[in-house]
């Protein structure tokens, strides 16, 4: 029973996180309604992905293989870290001209497709943790015998479900008692280093899968320092620290050369949209003189 | 009557040949130490290639609790679910995670390891802490 409690909750923890964070990002903007159908409808997709993941891992259907498995893992993280950082450079962008575009009655539709990024990174995040407490539950499940024990279960479920629901709503009600203005930008600071762990668990996965066999240069795999007599990220902490900002007690060369990459690229993609900005209004200055 | 003899007789070899052979093939495992104080590598005809070590998982038990491989050396590690209830082999510093259903196995590649030690467990009942201490050839 403790043990079904520990993982419903475990599990469904990180990916209540990222939900929560996107729904605290959405909350204070002015078309957050909408928003919020496109997280639940996410949520929802992100149940069927689980429940479509779970079949691989029990060996019902084995449509992608083991290495197939590997390359669409990879390919749903990084895709989510690229979702995450275009989100970000979305709101960035058009933030402050939404109200007055939404009260001027612009087309809302032609909006309404940047709500794919937030439909997707729920899908992912609850399809990816979803699919691990769906095979523990039905391997739970299949060993229970007496009605007792399928009464605990159920209950076990309930429990590790709510405890998480109660951590997430921690985290809605820390971002009301917060100025909206700091809080949008931690949440965004939140999520670009969201992005980053999920880029580096993509790079750790196609170092252990499909680069295993091949030789790189010995320094990417030498440990570059080593703290995990202070903070090992297997502890609680360390663990979520690992899953949200990417922290690694013991980093070899290849995770600093890989949350490296990100970084510049993020900073240089945040830093062309600022440039490019000014530029475009210039232009539209011009056009507009000529005319 | 001599034939007989020599049939019973090669028999009785080749029965009890097969019985050292189904004992070896019986008690591979990684639990065992070999001279060097490294622990024992299993010998699979499907992973020939690398250095293989076999974990196996019994409802949150880990079958051994510590392994000892060289540093600098890529290795196989399979992973067997012997338990009654699906297990998660995790390893942040290895940077694995791999969900078992019971009675699934996997095999990972770990790639070059420094000295050190870097544990694992399984995610499902993280009570039981294994650890894998890598040291230097010699």
């Amino acid at each position: 029973m403790g043990q079904i409690i520990f993982v419903v909750c475990r599990e469904s923890v990180e990916a209540l996180l990222v939900i929560g964070i996107l729904y605290a990002w959405m909350n204070g903007r002015p078309d957050a309604r909408q928003g919020k159908i496109w997280l639940l409808a996410g949520i929802l997709g992100g149940f069927a992905l689980a429940g479509l993941l779970t079949l691989t891992l029990i060996g019902v259907t084995d449509i992608l293989g083991g290495a197939g498995r590997d390359w669409f893992e990879i390919g749903m993280l990084t895709f989510a870290s690229a979702l995450i950082v275009q989100m970000v450079m979305w709101m960035r962008a058009h933030g402050r001209t939404m109200k007055k575009d939404l009260e001027s009655g612009l087309e809302e539709s032609a909006k309404s497709s940047n709500w794919w990024g937030v439909f997707f990174l729920a899908m992912i995040a609850v399809g990816r943790e979803g699919s691990e407490t769906v095979m523990f539950l039905y391997g739970s499940l299949l060993q229970l015998d007496s009605f007792g024990s399928y009464v605990n279960f159920f209950v076990a479920a309930a429990i590790g479900l709510a405890l998480a629901m109660i951590l997430f709503f921690l985290l809605q009600i820390g971002g009301k008692y917060i100025s909206w203005k700091w809080f949008f930008r931690v949440t965004e600071t939140m999520l670009l280093f969201l992005g980053s762990a999920l880029f580096l668990t993509a790079a750790g996965k196609l170092l252990g899968g499909p680069l295993a066999a091949t030789d790189l240069p010995a320094w990417l795999y030498s440990t570059v320092w080593d703290v995990s007599g202070v903070l090992s990220d297997s502890s609680v902490f360390g663990g979520l620290l690992a899953s949200l900002f990417a922290y690694r007690s013991q980093p070899i060369g290849w995770d600093l050369v890989m949350v490296a990459i990100y970084w510049v690229l993020v900073l240089l993609v945040l830093r062309w949209q600022l440039r490019g900005r000014p530029q475009r209004t210039q232009r539209l200055e011009t056009a507009t003189e000529t005319h | 009557m001599k034939l007989i003899g020599i049939f019973f007789l090669s028999l009785f070899f080749a029965l009890t040949t097969m019985k050292v052979w189904a004992a070896e093939g019986g008690s591979q495992s990684s639990t065992q130490k070999d001279a060097n104080g490294f622990s024992q590598q299993i010998h699979d005809p499907r992973y020939t290639k690398l250095p293989t070590y076999l974990i196996e998982i019994k409802d949150g038990e880990l079958i051994p609790a510590e392994l000892i491989v060289p540093a600098k050396t890529r290795f196989r590690l399979v992973v067997k679910n012997i338990g009654s209830k699906p297990a998660e082999f995790e390893s942040n510093q290895l940077r694995q995670e791999k969900v078992l259903f019971m009675g699934a196995n996997t095999s990972l590649v770990i790639t070059p390891l420094d000295v050190g030690s870097y544990d694992y467990y399984d995610d499902f009942a993280p009570t039981a802490r294994g650890k894998i201490t890598v040291k230097a050839q010699d």
